[in-house]
């Protein structure tokens, strides 16, 4: 067995595109530990799930950040800066009387050829009983200052900039996120490149009160994906949705191929009943339609992918594949070295396992290894139709999303085409080793 | 007569019928592969089975083996009749009995290594230490000139020469060391070359352990050199019985002197002269004929005798049975100028 999958090893080096399909199998497989080892299990649910709070920070519909990589794009990247980070000045002075002073500068530069899409202004504050007060302005390069707020502040206040009414008035009529990036009194807004300032000066009323902003100017780019309609990290569904889909389609595969297998091989070698049993079994089987089935579960009972997964290795048990796999196997039956091993007391279990299926396995390993992507699509296929697992961060789920927001419509283009870049990657890479494989193992395909 | 303890295996009345059946479920006949058939082996004996294709010569050895389940009459191995054996006592009767097959590449699973192969037997048969089961293959293979057995090991069966590959199977026949070896035709399927090879190896593996062997072949020429006693198969059934120089000197049967006429014998002369054989093919077994089965194609035949009556077997000279009608108490029927 080593020694058959070192040489098969070697004549797959023969095969450039098999080399090919090797790689991206071992990026996928690479790519799918790396997920599961830096993103725990938990922690994806929870980032998909985007409970309130999660994603606040990121923009929404924010295109991949490599994009700027691309000569003559410069779009906004999301910049976050706190009271606590480096470049903040943070100065806290008593005045007596359990009243100090506080005062907080946070400066940074946006240098971009376009608008962000947003600007927040996020509030910390910590108090008994007596909210601090702080007026909040925003100083432009060339030296303006606007007025942002001018009030006692809550904890946990989410100051929404651009939605604000009052600052447009103040704008020319323009939302924050241009108004206060833009040349002054452009007509068609420009934009102000520079080092522009947040400043929050205000009084913290009690002894131990605190007080911390944060300043959040949301990107057209974010993070290695993009981003949603819900603000969530396509990354993080892209990443976990390789390990779900390799998982997914590996067990389905063996599900329906090798079970399947082992199931036709005793139906042979036990003949009689059982073998009429299978036969008829398989051929009821045959003629029900699959997709709807998994339909019809996913929309009365649970979309599950564990559910599905059953679904799929239950109707897989008793495929097309065993009528095959007999016409193999009623031939192995009778050779002579199964009939030397009944004579030297083999017993049924080992037979089958040790004589009768080893003989066959070669012929299912280009097979097994052509379906593995089908699995990953039909998968993908279920979550497209809205069948998807509801929990899980999947591909498929991606996709849907991405459908019901009218992505393309929309021009979000990366929505759509990462994942499917994905799928079809997943579906080459396979089939490549598959083909390769198959010409192996059945020499006559060799032209 | 000997007693039944004497002897290794004592076969007595053995049938061993296929069904035949109409969609799977209908009984439409039986195929009397094996009709009645009897015979001894004593410890360390060599009996050859011979008979031409579709005589039941082979369904006779696996019937033995107990790869088919016999409709009636008893094997007795060792005094303990096999024929309804089942579970733990079928397999340690199988870890007894050494089958050597025709083909020895199909005989050898392509997938597994030489010491695969003969560890196989051992492993079903629970003996335990990697290191003890490497001794007995290494003591087996050098018994069967596979030297060094290091060499052949790790080899897979198409690696090894037709010759080889036989040697490898008589090594898996013998290294559960048993009583008896069932060869059902071992050199047929061999370049002629290695065959007096191989059957003088499986002569000497029997004579130095003192194991039984049921030798069956197609082949007369070959059981002079390696066999004690011949049985002649016709039909299902064994027509002829008797050790081998007697058998070859002096057959009774129509049938056994047909069969020893058509040895080959490589002399110019024989080319001008025609063979005398039977006329006609061998019955169908599905409905063999009434009477004695060889009475369509015999010279002899008498009408109303052959023809209703199964002859049993008939003892004229002791030791030497025969099955055929004309050494009964109806010899009388047979005109004396028929019965060269």
């Amino acid at each position: 067995m080593k020694e058959k999958l070192k040489s098969t090893f070697v004549e797959l080096k023969e095969y450039p595109t098999a080399v090919f399909g090797l790689l991206v199998i071992f990026m996928l497989i690479l790519l799918a530990f790396y997920s599961v080892f830096t993103i725990p299990y938990s922690e994806a649910i929870r980032m998909w799930r985007g409970d309130p709070g999660t994603w606040d920070r990121a923009p929404r519909y924010a295109r991949p950040a490599w994009l700027n990589l691309m000569p003559g794009i410069n779009l906004p990247e999301t910049i976050t800066i706190g009271s606590d980070s480096e470049k903040a000045e943070k100065t806290v002075t008593s005045v007596g009387d359990e009243i100090s002073e506080v005062r907080i500068a946070l400066p940074f530069t946006f240098d971009y050829d376009a608008f962000p899409p947003e600007l927040s202004v996020f509030i910390r504050a910590s108090y008994r009983q007596r909210r601090p007060w702080a007026r909040i302005s925003w100083h432009t390069p060339d030296g303006r200052e606007v007025e942002i707020a001018d009030r006692s502040l809550r904890s946990g206040e989410w100051l929404r900039l651009s939605q604000d009414e009052g600052l447009r008035g103040e704008l020319w009529g323009n939302p924050a996120h241009v108004g206060l990036f833009m040349v002054p009194l452009s007509r068609a807004p420009e934009i102000q490149k520079g080092k522009y300032k947040l400043l929050l000066e205000g009084y913290l009323l009690e002894e131990d009160a605190e007080l911390d902003v944060e300043l959040v100017v949301y990107g057209r780019v974010h993070g290695a994906a993009g981003t949603d309609h819900r603000r969530r990290s396509l990354a993080v569904a892209l990443m976990w949705g390789t390990p779900i889909a390799l998982a997914f389609a590996f067990l389905a595969a063996v599900g329906s191929t090798i079970t399947t297998m082992f199931i036709a091989a005793a139906g042979v070698w036990f003949g009689g009943l059982i073998d009429a049993a299978v036969q008829r079994i398989t051929e009821v089987n045959m003629i029900l339609p699959a997709l709807p089935i998994m339909i019809m579960i996913g929309t009365l009972y649970s979309r599950s992918i564990w559910v599905m997964l059953a679904v799929v290795i239950i109707l897989g048990l008793f495929s097309a594949g065993i009528k095959t796999y007999r016409a193999v196997f009623l031939q192995v039956k009778e050779s002579a070295y199964i009939e030397a091993a009944t004579a030297y007391g083999a017993g049924n279990f080992r037979i089958l396992t040790r004589y009768m299926i080893p003989k066959v396995l070669p012929m299912l390993v280009p097979q097994f290894v052509v379906l593995i992507p089908s699995f990953v699509f039909l998968e993908a296929t279920l979550a497209v139709l809205g069948l998807g697992d509801p929990l899980l961060p999947t591909w498929g789920k991606v996709l849907n999303d991405a459908h019901q927001q009218d992505a393309l419509l929309n021009g979000h283009y990366y929505w759509v085409l990462m994942p499917a870049v994905l799928l079809i990657l997943t579906g080459f890479g396979f089939a490549m080793v598959g083909f390769a494989l198959d010409r192996i193992f059945n020499p006559r395909l060799r032209s | 007569m000997t007693k039944p303890k004497d002897n290794l295996l004592a076969v007595s009345g053995l049938r061993t019928w296929f069904e035949l059946r109409k969609w799977g479920l209908f009984h439409v006949g039986r195929i009397r592969a094996v009709d009645g058939v009897s015979f001894d082996l004593k410890h360390g004996e060599t009996v050859a089975i011979v008979g031409e294709s579709g005589c039941g010569k082979s369904t006779l050895a696996r019937t033995i083996l107990r790869l088919f389940k016999p409709v009636g009459g008893t094997i007795n191995f060792k005094g303990h009749d096999i024929a309804g054996f089942s579970g733990s006592r079928l397999k340690h009767y199988r870890s007894k009995v050494g089958y050597v097959q025709q083909d020895p590449y199909g005989a050898l699973p392509s997938f597994m290594d030489v010491q695969r192969i003969l560890e196989e037997p051992m492993k079903i048969h629970g003996i335990k230490g990697r290191v003890r089961r490497r001794r007995i293959i290494e003591d087996t293979l050098s018994e069967l000139n596979l030297t060094p057995a290091g060499e052949f090991l790790p080899k897979f069966p198409h690696m090894l020469s037709g010759g080889q590959q036989q040697r490898v199977v008589i090594a898996r026949a013998r290294i559960m060391h048993p009583d008896l070896i069932v060869a059902d035709e071992p050199v047929s399927m061999l370049d002629a070359s290695v065959r007096i090879n191989i059957l003088q190896l499986l002569k000497s593996v029997q004579k130095e352990h003192g194991v039984g062997l049921i030798y069956v072949t197609h082949d007369l020429s070959t059981v002079r050199y390696f066999s004690d006693r011949t049985l002649v198969m016709y039909a299902g059934r064994i027509v002829e019985q008797a050790g081998v120089e007697e058998i070859l000197r002096n057959p009774f049967h129509p049938y056994t002197r047909a069969l020893i006429n058509a040895i080959p014998d490589p002399d110019a002369e024989n080319a001008k002269s025609l063979r005398d054989l039977p006329p006609g093919e061998p019955p169908s077994l599905a409905d063999p004929p009434a009477g004695c089965r060889f009475h369509p194609r015999c010279r002899h035949a008498v009408e109303g005798l052959c023809n209703r009556e199964l002859p049993e077997d008939f003892e004229p000279v002791s030791g030497h049975k025969v099955q055929c009608l004309m050494y009964g108490q109806d010899a009388r029927d047979f005109s004396p100028g028929e019965k060269t």
